[in-house]
């Protein structure tokens, strides 16, 4: 079924369609790997911690 | 009885705060947790006040709730290792493999004359560049379960610590 098409035709697309498909694999882990980004500000979390409910339990400074 | 230690606001007393607070009912933002504790666990001075905290707590269930929270986070962070290095075996390494594949057969059609000229150059170029961002994604996707992996391990020893804190609460009163 490859006679028609030629021997240059069947090997260049096969050579470019493994290229191809390592580069959707490679972008696919690159996308992957991308570090997730922080939802909220640390310092905020910390000062709002609701820290009134360790009233007995743990001695905390009154905050700023 | 000499007065307890004050704590100051931070990362450690947040998440002995949040831990408190969940035992008790009230709803925590679980991203707002993730973040906190993935803060605490990061750093050796967060882990010592975490430690402090805990012991001085009068509370030992509040020891527990945080142990079982790292714990949970150890978890997660272990399956995200786990799916990182399946993505890497799976899909890193055939990437590598096809794009060197395709290499070798540039360049033996090259070799050969089945294909000439400024194509073989452009199939070559194509597949080699192919084979090295293969490599740098690979690598990328390594580095990545690495930090999954010591974030992993650092919940763990301190989630085994902190049980070890709250078996001591209340007896050094």
């Amino acid at each position: 079924m490859f006679e028609a098409m030629g021997m240059e035709t069947v090997i260049v697309s096969a050579i470019a369609g493994a290229c191809t498909l390592s580069f959707a694999a490679s972008v696919y882990l690159f996308y992957r790997s991308k570090p997730q980004p922080e939802t909220g500000d640390l310092d905020k979390i910390v000062r709002n911690a609701p820290y009134h409910r360790l009233h007995n339990i743990l001695k905390i400074k009154p905050g700023a | 009885m000499t007065p307890l230690p004050e704590f100051e606001r931070r990362p450690a007393t947040a998440l002995v705060a949040m831990a408190n607070a969940l035992s008790l009912g009230d709803p925590i933002n679980e991203e707002d947790l993730t973040q906190i504790i993935r803060a605490v666990a990061a750093s050796s001075g967060e882990r010592a006040a975490l430690l402090a905290a805990i012991g001085a707590a009068n509370n030992p269930e509040t020891g527990v709730t945080a142990a079982d929270l790292l714990t949970a986070f150890a978890t997660r962070a272990g399956n995200a290792e786990a799916q990182a290095q399946d993505a890497d075996q799976v899909i890193g390494q055939w990437s590598q493999r096809l794009a060197a594949g395709a290499l070798l057969a540039s360049f033996g059609a090259a070799i050969a004359g089945t294909v000439t000229g400024g194509l073989a150059f452009g199939l070559t170029l194509l597949s080699f560049s192919g084979f090295i961002f293969a490599t740098a994604s690979r690598l990328g996707g390594r580095a990545r379960r690495r930090t999954k992996t010591q974030e992993r391990e650092a919940a763990e020893t301190l989630a085994r610590h902190v049980l070890e804190a709250a078996k001591n609460t209340g007896s050094a009163k």
